[in-house]
């Protein structure tokens, strides 16, 4: 329950760290030298190794914002260093009548802003922000506003991550402060990704055999190679349209068209953009970078392995959150 | 176990030929790649170049692989010390599990009065196997060889005989109110069913393997689970870390793979078996494929606190040409919560009284 309002919360600071900030941009790219793509055994570009995509860059622009593109140094370190603060003076404690949520030992977000130093991980439209169909997006913000607010009348009023479902696809997208690793392997014919959060696994045939049909949460992939990129496209995900998610622009739907690009471009670098299309959402496919690391020391956390994800065992929220609820309709019964 | 490349051809053949004949031909390759093992070092060897094998010369083994059997995991006691059906009794058994589907199928559907069983899953979505083992084994456990799990240690008879013990059966049986979900086991609650080594259930008995030089993963059907296997020598996890596929580590040993697994959690166990493992519990499993259509797959287990041997069994699997699929497990699946609604209203009626 409390993961994505911490996450909430950590976004808010983010985009609130950026908008006090002046305006003045420079690019710049870490040469790649002399180093070359690694290739599997096979010939196959190697993607393998154990990989984060955690950020302190928000998904979005931030209101305000819409003709910075990039952050200069300064700005980008200012904001690091202020995450930095805020996390140490965070720990341990929540706000009066909270109860709170993990402290800082549990939780693994992005220390960093990405690399180019963008203002939002949305790099198509060139606003950085997601082109909703206009009423599509007040109900994305109405849906939104639920979250970690209610009512919670049932489960079903929880969304598909608080329920350890799933938080769909893509799911490298640094939203949640925690988990946010994925350990990547092939084979000829197929990639295997296996995400930390939910244990989520998908397997994707890099051979062109015809789709099933068979909607899933995580819908149906199939890879192929263009170059050096691995190319998967996602279709076929469940139509569950009553089914409540807290980031309703990942939200599984047939109309949903899910097209992901991994490139290796250093030893500790994918280059991952993702492309959504949902006429019935959007006005026009829109497109984000997230760049995927191995380099955990830099984040001040050891490289391991993926351990098994544990969502349910000793999770008492949902009973909690529900019965909390039905406290307070008690309450405001009798106080009537 | 291995096989020469002419035997390794004849199982194509053998899928022209029909089903029973197939069984036929596996069972009788087993045999000689055994008898061969078994004669002589040499052929062991050799096994090198039998079965296909992936770009960088592993073992494939790679496919979806299905483990559901009409061979039961304990041989029934009134078969004694045989070992094997012989292909007439095989044929019997394949024979009275069709006719019990059509018996079931045309069947008028169960009805229940309140407070009567509310019965389960009807056939259609069951998946029981149409075959016994290709070994034509009459158990799944092959060690012990009268094909019965073990002693247990006279701690765990004592357990197997306690109140609590025959509480916990019941309750998991329904003639119990239970108390709350953390009583119920994990494949109630949707996080680990199948177990290592994985035994077949009533649906869901299938196994996604993909390799590659480093790893071999495992994508069970059941819960969606995944085991991935490191093949490169790295040592176990810390024994502090514990998960319930555990710590599987694999090696290539001829055509097989072997992979031992230790470290698993506190909800070790072994399916239709009583009592809880221990944090002592290793599980050797070996993966051979001996026929196109067929992968062997061997195992040993070993909790000395539970058995006072450990013991060993046979469960191969057919492949599978049909892709897996994600596994719904809490969408649509009120058990949990109507068994302890349920649980409630019987103490109130109870309490009543």
């Amino acid at each position: 329950m409390s993961h994505r309002l911490i996450g909430t919360t950590v976004s808010a600071l983010a985009m609130t760290a950026v908008l006090v900030l002046l305006p003045a941009a420079a690019a710049s790219q870490s040469g790649s030298g002399d180093w070359s793509a690694p290739r599997t055994a096979w010939g196959d570009p190697d993607l393998q190794g154990l990989w984060t995509s955690a950020t302190l860059t928000p998904l979005e622009r931030p209101a305000g914002q819409a003709d910075r593109v990039l952050l200069t140094d300064e700005e980008a370190a200012a904001i690091e260093q202020e995450s930095a603060a805020r996390r140490a003076a965070s720990d341990g404690k929540s706000a009066p009548g909270s109860v709170g949520g993990y402290n800082q030992v549990w939780l693994d977000a992005g220390t960093r802003i990405v690399g180019d130093r963008r203002t939002s991980l949305v790099v198509d439209p060139p606003e950085g922000v997601i082109p909703w169909i206009p009423e599509k997006r007040i109900e994305s913000d109405r849906e939104r506003a639920r979250y970690g607010v209610g009512p919670f009348y049932t489960y079903t009023d929880l969304d598909t991550g608080e329920r350890c479902i799933t938080d769909g696809l893509p799911n490298m997208v640094p939203l949640q402060p925690y988990n946010m690793n994925m350990r990547v392997f092939q084979t000829p014919g197929q990639v295997v990704m296996l995400h930390e959060m939910y244990h989520e696994l998908r397997v994707i045939p890099l051979d062109d055999r015809p789709l099933t049909g068979i909607a899933q949460w995580t819908g149906e992939a199939r890879g192929r190679w263009e170059g050096q990129t691995l190319v998967v496209e996602t279709v076929n995900f469940v139509d569950k349209p009553e089914t409540y998610w807290s980031a309703p622009w990942r939200a599984a739907r047939p109309s949903l068209r899910l097209v992901e690009r991994f490139t290796r471009v250093g030893p500790e670098t994918i280059d991952y953009t993702f492309t959504l299309e949902d006429p019935l959402s959007f006005t026009r496919s829109w497109t984000a970078s997230a760049p995927m690391t191995t380099d955990q020391a830099s984040r001040g956390v050891t490289a391991g392995e993926i351990w098994e994800y544990a969502c349910h065992e000793g999770n008492h929220a949902m009973i909690n959150i529900l019965g909390g609820a039905r406290v307070e309709e008690a309450a405001a019964a009798a106080g009537k | 176990m291995g096989m020469n490349p002419g035997i390794w051809n004849a199982p194509a053949r053998a899928i022209e030929e029909g089903a029973m004949r197939r069984r036929y031909l596996a069972f009788v390759y087993t045999a000689v790649a055994v008898a061969a093992l078994a004669l002589s070092p040499a052929a062991a060897q050799a096994q090198g170049e039998s079965g296909p094998r992936t770009g960088w010369g592993d073992p494939d083994l790679q496919g979806v692989w299905n483990n559901a059997t009409l061979t039961p995991f304990q041989r029934p006691v009134e078969l004694g010390t045989q070992e094997f059906l012989t292909e007439e009794e095989a044929a019997a058994i394949a024979q009275r599990n069709v006719d019990r589907n059509a018996e079931l199928w045309d069947a008028p559907a169960r009805r229940t009065e309140a407070g009567g069983n509310v019965g389960a899953y009807n056939n259609f979505w069951m998946e029981r196997g149409r075959t016994v083992v290709p070994t034509l084994r009459t158990s799944v456990i092959t060690d012990p060889p009268n094909g019965r799990l073990p002693a247990v240690t006279p701690e765990v008879e004592r357990w197997l005989n306690s109140d609590e013990a025959a509480r916990r059966t019941a309750m998991r049986r329904g003639d119990l109110p239970v108390d709350t979900y953390e009583t119920l086991d994990g494949g109630d609650r949707c996080l680990w069913y199948r177990g290592v080594p994985s035994f077949p259930t009533g649906y869901n008995n299938n196994y996604l393997i993909v390799q590659n030089p480093d790893f071999v993963l495992i994508l069970q059907e059941h819960i969606h689970d995944v085991r991935y296997i490191p093949l490169d020598g790295r040592p176990h996890l810390p024994e502090s870390v514990r998960q319930f596929a555990g710590s599987s580590r694999g090696r290539w040993e001829g055509d097989t793979l072997v992979v031992e697994t230790r470290n698993f959690n506190d909800h070790a166990f072994i399916r239709n078996f009583n009592a809880d493992l221990t944090p002592d519990l290793v599980v050797e499993e070996r993966f051979t494929r001996v026929a196109d259509d067929i992968l062997d797959y061997e195992f040993t287990v070993n909790d000395p606190n539970v058995w006072t041997q450990p013991w060993k069994g046979s469960l191969p699997m057919w492949l599978n040409s049909e892709p897996l699929y994600e596994y719904a497990c809490h969408e649509g699946n009120y058990g949990l919560f109507n068994i302890l609604a349920g649980s409630r209203a019987e103490e109130a009626a109870a309490a009543a009284k």
